[in-house]
């Protein structure tokens, strides 16, 4: 049984005064927040700086916060906004990666995973700001068409349109991935 | 089902989030169609080679950051908000502040005024004492109390100017 209390009401707890409940928050979203941060940015420091961002974006809105969305789509609504004012701001840059090492696997295919893994990241680096943020939060978040439609504001048809185009460009730009 | 619906929830399909009679529609359709069961095969291609690109483990210390930032926040919220438990309180507070801050610029403004006054009363000094001696040495002592005039002033300029 899950005796863990819900986002939602951690939140309220939080607009009470309670950091503790804000600290579980914290804790329990770090992962997702990052690597959608991560996803879009491509950029460990800059990545790192819109998580934190938007961690206090929702302290700051935690008198106003109302549990009508899903406190998990609302944060990555935040992230979503926060990530497409820091491009505005900052021109995408995804040329520089820290890639982790395995050391299991061999030199020659370890190459060749960092040259499959900076191509799939220059792929979605590449689409349009909208289409990635369909990809990463359907295919690194797991979220359905519903929720991401409610992260990104928009609806669900236009969130598979969304899907669908970004869906032809990858598969153009990673073509030679797809011949096996 | 047709091509367009089949290739519409494939998708779906993929996650697992289909009816098990959609499932079993979309089952009997791919056995049958090459195209579809490519275009299953191209997204399940796609989904392995987007999950297969890693992202960087979360900095350390990540959460600690963000609630140190919180708390900073909070304290600097804490010391700009007035007391509201005491009103009036702090309204005198602030006005007290006001008040002391006034004062201040009027002593400012005291002793910056006297030093003008007293460099302002050094000169005219001076100014009257050279326009006596001018008036003086031109035989004009009746004058002297009204050397003030500039008319007079400038007329004794020109008249020693041309003695000289």
């Amino acid at each position: 049984m899950n005796s863990s209390p819900a986002d939602e009401t951690l939140m309220q707890a939080t607009a009470g005064g309670d950091l503790a409940a804000f600290e579980q928050l914290v804790v329990r979203h770090q992962q997702s927040v990052w690597r959608t941060a991560y996803r879009m940015l491509g950029c460990q420091d800059e990545a790192e700086d819109v998580a934190q961002q938007a961690f206090l974006r929702v302290f700051e809105a935690r008198d106003r916060y109302r549990p009508q969305a899903a406190f998990r789509t609302y944060l990555y609504r935040i992230v979503v906004r926060l990530c497409l004012d820091h491009l505005r701001k900052n021109r995408p840059a995804l040329a520089e990666h820290l890639l982790p090492v395995d050391d299991r696997t061999s030199a020659q295919q370890q190459a060749a995973d960092k040259e499959q893994t900076e191509a799939v990241q220059q792929a979605i680096g590449c689409l349009p700001f909208k289409q990635r943020t369909a990809v990463v939060l359907r295919y690194y978040e797991g979220l359905c068409g519903r929720e991401i439609a409610e992260a990104m504001d928009t609806s669900l048809k236009a969130v598979e349109r969304l899907l669908a185009r970004a869906r032809e460009t990858l598969e153009k730009r990673l073509g030679d991935y797809f011949q096996d | 089902m047709r091509c367009r619906d089949v290739q519409s929830k494939l998708d779906l399909s993929v996650r697992q989030q289909l009816t098990s009679v959609e499932s079993v529609q979309m089952e009997a359709h791919l056995a049958s169609c090459p195209a579809c069961r490519k275009a299953l095969a191209k997204l399940r291609r796609l989904e392995d080679l987007l999950v297969a690109a890693p992202v960087p483990p979360i900095p350390e210390g990540f959460a600690e950051r963000v609630i140190v930032q919180v708390r900073a926040q909070q304290t600097a919220m804490a010391l700009r908000k007035p007391d509201s438990r005491f009103p009036v309180w702090a309204r005198l507070r602030s006005s007290t502040g006001i008040a002391a801050a006034l004062a201040a610029g009027l002593l400012l403004g005291l002793f910056m005024g006297r030093d003008t006054w007293r460099s302002g009363a050094g000169g005219q000094a001076v100014a009257a004492s050279q326009r006596t001696d001018l008036l003086a040495a031109a035989g004009l002592e009746p004058l002297i109390e009204r050397g003030g005039d500039p008319l007079t002033q400038s007329y004794l300029s020109l008249t020693m100017a041309g003695d000289r």
